[in-house]
């Protein structure tokens, strides 16, 4: 399922903001500063910092609470004192510049 | 190892608790809960005359977020190359250039790196003026009355020093903060009237300040002199000082003078463990106190009833056999932890209220922060002992720190090892 999430030009090269998913659960959009862009869950594995406040360096967003970075393309943790990663969801791009995540199909409830 | 005669404890005025908690895993998960909350009673309300803001939920993260601009990401890039380098720079022309007739420079560690921190706490405050090693010694000298005043852990003549730190404190706003806060007011309004970029205007405190980034500061003015002594001259000295005496002391007894040893000191993933083990065995903060808000039951079975205050023995965690291994007690550079543990335990603390400069002395990247550059620099210039005068610890404390730990650096061009 495909979740529209902003626009490209919405975004510039170096930054990051906050979108929300359907369930209201925020995620960090991150553009990096070669274009592309990548998406990973706001909420820090470490404690409740919001990634989408924090800062990117290169390929990595770093936590504006307690420091930790996190690889945006594959949402592995790159420095202590997060020891977890946050989930990371595939961005599409549409043909009229919109950005879409794609999430996962909910399995079906009995 | 910290002491823990109750003696000392009752010298010190610590306050009474429900509980301790010494393993590893306990203290953890106490400092990652959100069911427990700060304590505060150090007995220095005099000094911090109600300015002690007692920071949770959205107001705490509104304060870190505005002061982890000064150390994460592009702040700790810049400080370590505008300040930090040239700081360390700067103290070696100094001890070099009073250097004896053979040119080797004999000099105490504490001093040297005190001198250091100083100069680097007093950037990150945006203090003027404090931009060579004597004018970082000249504002140690004036701050250490005040700041042991402030320290619970300190034992001796408590009550007269908080007379002096209380008279000191007016003294340093008159000389240091006023100055200082003028200067960045001008600078902001120079900035809103467009006649100073925006990315010229320092990194600092003051500038946070002045800019309005948090409305405690506004509201009461002497929060941001208080937080600028207790929190940045204080705890962002004391700790970088002494951890870096000690990450010297470990390494010069773990390297004892083997040429191989030695050159492992310059590979950046080793020595970033080494600091690792060093602020495992040797924490500045050995106790902090907890109070749980509602009734809790940690996953080891222990009961902790709402209000309850709870000791934690950071030093006893830190050495928590089941964890760090039989041998916890022992420095080891080479040391594998479990998974999803901390290298340097509770050294930092853990959890919302974990140590605002973690990434000053490890780096963004865990390598290369203000330590790494030191020891390295220290390491390159063949430091060690000077064995004509043997380190001295401090008494009169709880803290387990040296008072004097006098080195010796070889003369200049015969140093490095690497």
């Amino acid at each position: 399922m495909r979740h529209q999430v902003g626009l490209l030009n919405e975004l510039e090269p170096g930054c990051v903001r906050q979108a929300g998913l359907p369930d209201g659960r925020p995620i960090c959009l991150a553009r990096t500063v070669d274009g592309q862009v990548f998406a990973v869950d706001d909420t820090c594995s470490h404690e409740d910092g919001a990634l989408s406040e924090g800062e990117l360096i290169g390929n990595e967003i770093q936590c504006p609470m307690h420091y930790s970075r996190f690889d945006v393309r594959t949402g592995e943790p790159r420095s202590l004192p997060a020891f977890d990663p946050v989930q990371t969801f595939q961005v599409i791009l549409g043909e009229n510049d919109e950005l879409f995540v794609e999430l996962p199909e909910q399995a079906p409830t009995s | 190892m910290t002491k823990y005669l109750d003696a000392d404890a009752e010298r010190a005025g610590l306050r009474g608790y429900d509980l301790n908690l010494t393993s590893f895993n306990e203290v953890m998960e106490v400092l990652r809960s959100a069911k427990f909350v700060t304590v505060m009673d150090d007995r220095s309300e005099p000094f911090r005359a109600g300015t002690m803001l007692r920071l949770e939920g959205p107001d705490h993260r509104r304060r870190r977020q505005a002061m982890g601009t000064l150390v994460r990401a592009d702040g700790q890039r810049s400080f370590q190359e505008k300040v930090v380098m040239p700081t360390i720079r700067d103290g070696f022309r100094q001890v070099y250039a009073n250097a004896g007739s053979d040119g080797r420079a004999r000099f105490d560690l504490v001093s040297f790196l005190g001198d250091i921190f100083f100069r680097n706490a007093a950037a990150l405050i945006g203090l003027s003026g404090v931009d060579s090693p004597a004018a970082a010694r000249q504002l140690r000298e004036f701050s250490v009355p005040m700041l042991t005043a402030t320290d619970f852990m300190e034992l001796r003549d408590r009550e007269a020093r908080m007379r002096r730190a209380v008279e000191l404190k007016q003294e340093f706003f008159e000389q240091y903060y006023c100055p200082a806060l003028r200067r960045h007011e001008e600078q902001a309004r120079q900035c809103e009237a467009g006649e100073l970029a925006a990315e010229e205007m320092p990194r600092d405190l003051l500038t946070l300040i002045v800019g309005n980034r948090d409305p405690s500061w506004a509201a009461e003015p002497d929060v941001g002199m208080r937080e600028a002594i207790v929190d940045l001259l204080g705890a962002g000295t004391s700790t970088s000082m002494m951890t870096g005496v000690w990450a010297v002391h470990d390494l010069l007894t773990w390297t004892d003078g083997d040429p191989g040893r030695t050159r492992l000191v310059f590979e950046d993933e080793f020595l970033a463990a080494a600091i690792h083990e060093t602020l495992r065995l040797h924490t500045l903060v050995p106790y902090l106190w907890r109070r749980a808000e509602e009734d809790v039951a940690l996953a080891s079975g222990v009961k902790i009833e709402r209000g309850q205050c709870v000791l934690l023995e950071v030093d006893k965690a830190n050495r928590d056999e089941s964890v760090f291994g039989a041998a916890a007690d022992t420095y080891n550079p080479y040391r594998k932890v479990p998974p999803k543990t901390y290298p340097y335990g509770v050294a930092f603390g853990a959890g919302r209220h974990m140590c605002f400069g973690l990434p000053v002395v490890l780096g963004n990247d865990g390598v290369h922060g203000s330590h790494a550059a030191l020891i390295k620099a220290l390491f390159a210039a063949r430091v060690s002992g000077d064995p004509d005068d043997p380190p001295q610890k401090a008494a009169d404390t709880l803290r387990d720190k040296w008072s004097r730990y006098p080195v010796v650096l070889q003369p200049r061009g015969q140093g490095t090892t690497s």
